[in-house]
């Protein structure tokens, strides 16, 4: 198992190509979106105008951006794991769902648990050490120093 | 003697107890956070934003511009010490700054560094003392037209920044304009792209966005490695670099500072390209440049006083017109909307404590840096050998908490978690992301300025050509542009971020 986390994530992409299909996507996603406001015209342009405008003008570019991919084909690009991703991008998620029911200490305790699953090869104490030291350092600096006016402990957890 | 009564101004401001505790503070956070590797300013200066928020509007734009100049410093004390420089402007000390910590002179390294950076930040801070009134007096001049050229024009420089494909980086530019349309629209107050959240009605929160496409997908990229993995460091010996080091260095260091304080007032400018060209003059005038590469400590000394120069002089722009020339000071225009002051050059006039009191804070931080740096030399070096797999849940924690107690929005982490993730994608894409963040940090007023525009002349896109100021500006953003298209400069440019 830990041999396998030594190994680096190589995934064929082609840039050119998937950088021009974003590009496309969110055109059309805001271009789509501005056609429900009001347009108006050019003396007096409406909420919708400018952002079709802008959607258009991106279109146009991720069309050549990707038309330039066709000819260069696939390159390797090493990625990030997907559980390393996973929990970098939820656990600021997790401690704003937390934050309030649980309070605190929990939430930055939970936190900082599931963002050390990112780093495969550390051992439990490890990670619980890493958590008590956070959640120590996270409370004297936010909570004491800084005075940001959130519970320790929230309702769930005071009686 | 004007100049001089702003100067006391400043000076009075920059120097009260609470001003110096700040900017020392700054200083110090954005060296422990600069000094980790990969961190550039962009990311640092994202990720402490939050904790300037509750201080006045002076003394919190002090203290980030302290934290500017020590996420600066410390960057290059991680490109000389472990050869992992955070960002483009500290990659060229790398070069010769490492080779000198292999060969055990780390120390005259960082000294030559914090001693250049302050001659320079001291002269680049009266440049911006003459130079900043008359351009905020020519910019109050402007109408809409010219401030939309002026805006396409610092975006169209900010594409020269990015190194790699011209297409993408104006595609992140536009998308980035996209983006800061977020939230009721300026007119008719119709909410445009909220999805029906509330909290989206004033737009996306700024330092999500921000910490996310730089701090959030820095660890992405970092964590495709191993984490727990240990970096090498050479240990300085000695700090004091030798009385040659110091003759070989004054020159160097004098001539970063001139071509620092010009190339930073440059949209598009700033520290990158000052260090870059510095780097390349001083390899042409020495007469080792055979040295260059192997450890000579003119390649440190150069880059080092013109990025520094340059990272003071990119307040020009900011300050004057409120048009951001960089990353970092699209930030801090941020910064400022946070605080309710509307950048611009009107921020001389109505908060003059604010503009010459972060001017004269300027020079404070850099004595600061100076002060503080070489006895803490060790610190850094301790703090660098720490593994990343300790280091990045607290960067995450640190800026989860930051974000989210700035407007106690449970929302703000969701996008933090969404940028992040576009962020890193576009990146893997070689799509950069300073464009992106010019873009949205642009976007409202770039809008607001075409249609007042648009408004005044009826619908007639030919007032941007008829007005000779508006036409000026949008033709030197043409010939930019295509100067960037062409081959034979684009060659040029590749070979100088290749360097």
């Amino acid at each position: 198992m830990n041999n396998d986390m030594d190994k680096l994530l190589v995934v064929p992409i082609n840039k050119d190509v998937a950088a021009g299909a974003i590009f496309v996507a969110f055109a059309l996603g805001f271009g789509l979106i501005s056609t429900n406001y009001p347009m108006g015209r050019l003396a007096q342009m409406g909420p919708g105008y400018y952002p079709a405008l802008l959607s258009a003008i991106l279109a146009v570019f991720g069309i050549a951006i990707g038309i330039t991919g066709f000819r260069k084909g696939a390159e390797k690009v090493v990625v990030v794991r997907p559980l390393a991703l996973i929990a970098v991008l939820g656990s600021p998620i997790l401690f704003a769902a937390t934050v309030r029911p649980l309070g605190f200490v929990p939430a930055v305790i939970l936190t900082s648990l599931v963002a050390t699953i990112a780093a495969p090869r550390m051992t439990l104490i490890q990670r619980l050490g890493a958590a008590l030291v956070l959640t120590l350092g996270c409370t004297v600096i936010f909570i004491l120093a800084l005075g940001i006016p959130l519970p320790l402990l929230g309702n769930w957890l005071t009686f | 003697m004007e100049l001089f009564d702003n100067l006391v101004l400043g000076l009075q401001t920059a120097l009260s107890l609470e001003n110096v505790f700040y900017c020392f503070l700054g200083c110090l956070l954005g060296t422990l956070i600069g000094v980790l590797p990969g961190v550039g300013p962009v990311t640092t200066i994202a990720l402490l934003l939050p904790v300037t928020f509750g201080l006045d509007p002076s003394t919190s734009l002090i203290m980030l511009a302290g934290i500017y100049y020590g996420a600066q410093y410390g960057g290059s004390t991680t490109a000389i010490l472990v050869n992992l420089p955070g960002e483009a402007s500290s990659a060229v000390t790398a070069i010769d700054g490492y080779k000198m910590a292999q060969k055990g002179r780390a120390g005259s390294a960082l000294a030559i560094a914090a001693i250049g950076s302050f001659i320079a930040g001291t002269v680049a801070t009266f440049v911006v003392v003459i130079f900043s009134p008359p351009l905020s007096e020519m910019a109050l001049r402007f109408g809409p037209p010219e401030y939309f050229s002026l805006i396409v024009l610092g975006l169209v420089l900010s594409v020269t920044l990015a190194n790699g494909s011209v297409l993408k980086a104006l595609a992140m530019i536009i998308l980035g304009l996209l983006f800061g349309l977020v939230g009721a629209d300026i007119y008719t107050g119709i909410p445009r792209f909220t999805f029906g959240q509330p909290s989206l009605m004033d737009g996306i929160n700024f330092v999500a966005f921000a910490t996310g496409i730089y701090g959030i997908s820095e660890i992405l990229s970092n964590l495709e490695q191993d984490p727990s993995r240990k970096t090498k460091i050479s240990k300085p010996k000695g700090l004091l670099p030798s009385w040659d080091e110091m003759k070989r260095s004054i020159g160097p260091i004098f001539r970063g500072t001139g071509l620092g304080s010009v190339m930073g007032v440059l949209p598009g400018g700033g520290a990158t390209l000052s260090s870059f060209a510095s780097y390349a003059l001083e390899k042409k005038l020495s007469k080792r440049s055979e040295e260059f590469g192997h450890g000579a400590i003119e390649g440190v000394a150069g880059p080092e006083s013109a990025n520094n120069a340059g990272a003071q002089t990119s307040f020009i722009p900011m300050l004057t017109l409120g048009i951001p020339g960089n990353g970092v000071m699209a930030i801090m225009i941020g910064a400022l909307m946070i605080q309710g002051i509307q950048p611009g050059p009107s921020v001389m006039i109505t908060n003059p404590s604010l503009f010459w009191g972060l001017i004269a804070s300027m020079w404070v931080g850099n004595l600061l840096l100076l002060v503080l740096n070489l006895p803490m030399v060790g610190i850094w070096v301790r703090l660098l050998s720490t593994p990343y797999n300790y280091m990045f849940p607290a960067i995450l924690l640190f800026s989860a908490i930051g974000i989210y107690s700035t407007n106690m929005n449970g929302l703000d982490l969701t996008l933090l978690g969404m940028f992040g993730l576009i962020g890193y994608v576009l990146i893997k894409l070689d799509c950069e992301p300073a464009p992106f963040l010019m873009g949205f940090i642009l976007g409202p007023l770039l809008e607001e300025n075409l249609r007042r525009a648009m408004m005044f002349s009826r619908g007639n896109p030919m007032t941007f050509i008829e007005k000779p100021l508006s036409a000026a500006l949008l033709a030197i953003a043409a010939v930019a542009l295509l100067m960037l298209v062409l081959p034979a400069f684009r060659k040029r440019r590749e070979t100088v971020f290749v360097e």
